[in-house]
């Protein structure tokens, strides 16, 4: 039985939140990163707090930028200082690694190894009582249960049996490697879920969970797509609500839960970057879904700060559309009865 | 008034007939020839005028639903079909040798159209592929290179859920402009 255990995170939600400074001058890639750690803290409460690197206790940099070698040297010979590279390869012998090619999943990995390494050191000598763990339950765990109801079954990348009452994730056995589990597990306590139990089931008890499911076959990807698109509460976008967002794909609308608005999201930031006011005005489709709508595309990795060179959309702009509205109305009406809210 | 309709079109063997068959709420009128060239090796029979579709989406009002023929020897019709359509939706078979070539063909050939109006894509017989999602990869690259931004999902044209999402993208292409 493998077991995975935020006991360490959990008990120190309560307290400060740690210092963490991104040194990465491509612009780009500096908003991406301090995005992601706002999601990490969205997710898990907030455990970090973005300052400018010189006060932060975590730096995030890249030894290919100006000054890196130097900066990384400085930090692993003073021990104050924990640096995180970001990169597309560790050469060095700094133990924190953020693969730039893995997206916010990677990087949140990282984020929570480097937090339980200090949260570690920081907490021999406290012990946190079973009533603060008790209180620290994250309330992902609420929402899962609220979306879907007592038990979930998803497969793809991996057959899990998910009972979020008994806190349980059941893999099917043979699909089961030492790796694949040791990822699950990562996602789950980045997500917030981590305190789950995941064991080792076989075929025939996997089968069974499987038959009391309400919702079968999902993949990694529908589920947390799932969880964003119907969160009405969070928003990963507070702090940045001024930035312009695109799509740098179309999610898979063939295989993910959606309805006609989520579609005209994605044209309408597939093809323009803009801001989620000015989405919202353009399209018609309130502000609380274009942002779910970002939150999951977000959470699948598809979703970017625009650059320059996009063509944005100002709020003075209209949409001109090439067909008219009845007609499509007409169509949809007749395609999709069941999904026009 | 024109007629209104949408127009499936793509590689020989990429499911046009059977999505125009997912969407039509009459029997498809088909021109159906039993396959004598290359294409016996995929097919018994192959289009080579068009599948013809409808679905009522109000008082009496009809959308046409066509399919082309695959082949480019039926080229002829591609643009025939194409004029006045609200838009094309464009299916590549993945099994066949070189599919992002054989979408270009498409493309280059239905430029106009799309460039008038829009489209979208679907890709076919994934299921045949080792890996679909590195698959899709490819095509996701492909768009990215040529700065497409376009729909394209993975279908299965026998299901009417993936028609509907092809249809869907279409129209929210077309809302957006």
């Amino acid at each position: 039985m493998v077991t995975s255990s935020t006991e360490e995170i959990s008990s120190t939600m309560v307290r400060q939140p740690i210092p963490i400074g991104v040194r990465i001058f491509d612009e780009i890639k500096r908003k991406r990163l301090e995005q992601t750690i706002r999601m990490f803290n969205k997710l898990k409460g907030d455990i970090w707090q973005l300052t400018p690197a010189g006060d932060a206790q975590v730096v995030i940099f890249s030894p290919e930028e100006a000054g890196g070698e130097v900066f990384l040297k400085s930090a692993l010979d003073n021990n104050k200082i924990h640096p995180v590279i970001y990169a597309k390869k560790n050469n060095s012998t700094c133990p924190w690694f953020i693969d730039q090619a893995g997206g916010s999943l990677a990087c949140m990995n990282t984020l929570a190894d480097v937090f339980r390494s200090i949260n570690k050191k920081k907490h021999k000598s406290t012990e946190s009582s079973a009533e603060n763990k008790s209180n620290d339950i994250n309330p992902f765990i609420n929402r899962i249960k609220s979306l879907t109801r007592s038990q979930i079954v998803y497969k793809n990348l991996l057959s899990i049996y998910v009972n979020v009452d008994s806190e349980e994730v059941c893999i099917e056995k043979p699909q089961l490697n030492s790796i694949a589990l040791d990822k699950l597990r990562k996602v789950f306590e980045t997500i917030g879920i981590g305190n789950i139990e995941v064991r080792e089931i076989s075929s025939s008890e996997f089968e069974d969970g499987k038959a009391k499911s309400s919702i079968a076959d999902l993949s990694l990807s529908n589920f947390f797509w799932e969880m964003a698109i119907n969160d009405k509460q969070a928003s990963l976008f507070d702090e940045t609500k001024a930035s312009k967002y695109k799509l740098e794909r179309w999610p898979n609308f063939t295989r993910l839960q959606h309805k006609y608005e989520h579609v005209v999201l994605a044209a309408f930031f597939r093809r323009f970057a803009a801001d989620i006011d000015t989405a919202s005005a353009k399209t018609g489709i309130p502000a609380e879904v274009v942002v779910s709508f970002l939150n999951a595309t977000h959470l699948l990795g598809i979703e970017v700060i625009a650059d320059e060179n996009s063509i944005s959309f100002t709020k003075e702009a209209n949409l001109t559309p090439k067909a008219p509205k009845t007609v499509m109305q007409k169509v949809l009406g007749t395609l999709f009865k069941e999904k026009i809210h | 008034m024109a007629q209104l309709k949408i127009v499936f079109t793509g590689t020989v063997g990429a499911g046009k007939t059977q999505a125009v068959e997912a969407l039509s709420e009459i029997p498809v009128l088909k021109t159906d020839v039993q396959a004598t060239d290359e294409v016996v090796d995929l097919k018994d029979s192959t289009t080579i005028a068009m599948d013809y579709g409808e679905m009522a989406i109000s008082d009496g009002e009809t959308l046409a639903v066509y399919g082309t023929p695959g082949q480019k020897r039926f080229a002829y019709m591609w643009d025939i079909l194409s004029r006045n359509a609200l838009g094309i939706v464009i299916l590549v078979n993945n099994s066949r040798k070189d599919p992002i070539e054989d979408l270009c063909v498409y493309v280059n050939n239905f430029k106009q159209h799309i460039e008038n109006t829009t489209a979208v894509f679907g890709v076919t017989h994934l299921d045949k592929a080792k890996n679909p999602a590195e698959e899709m990869n490819k095509y996701y690259t492909f768009f990215e290179q040529q700065g497409y931004h376009y729909p394209v999902f993975p279908v299965d044209a026998r299901k009417r859920n993936d028609v509907n999402v092809l249809v869907e993208s279409l129209l929210a292409m077309l809302e957006v402009g």
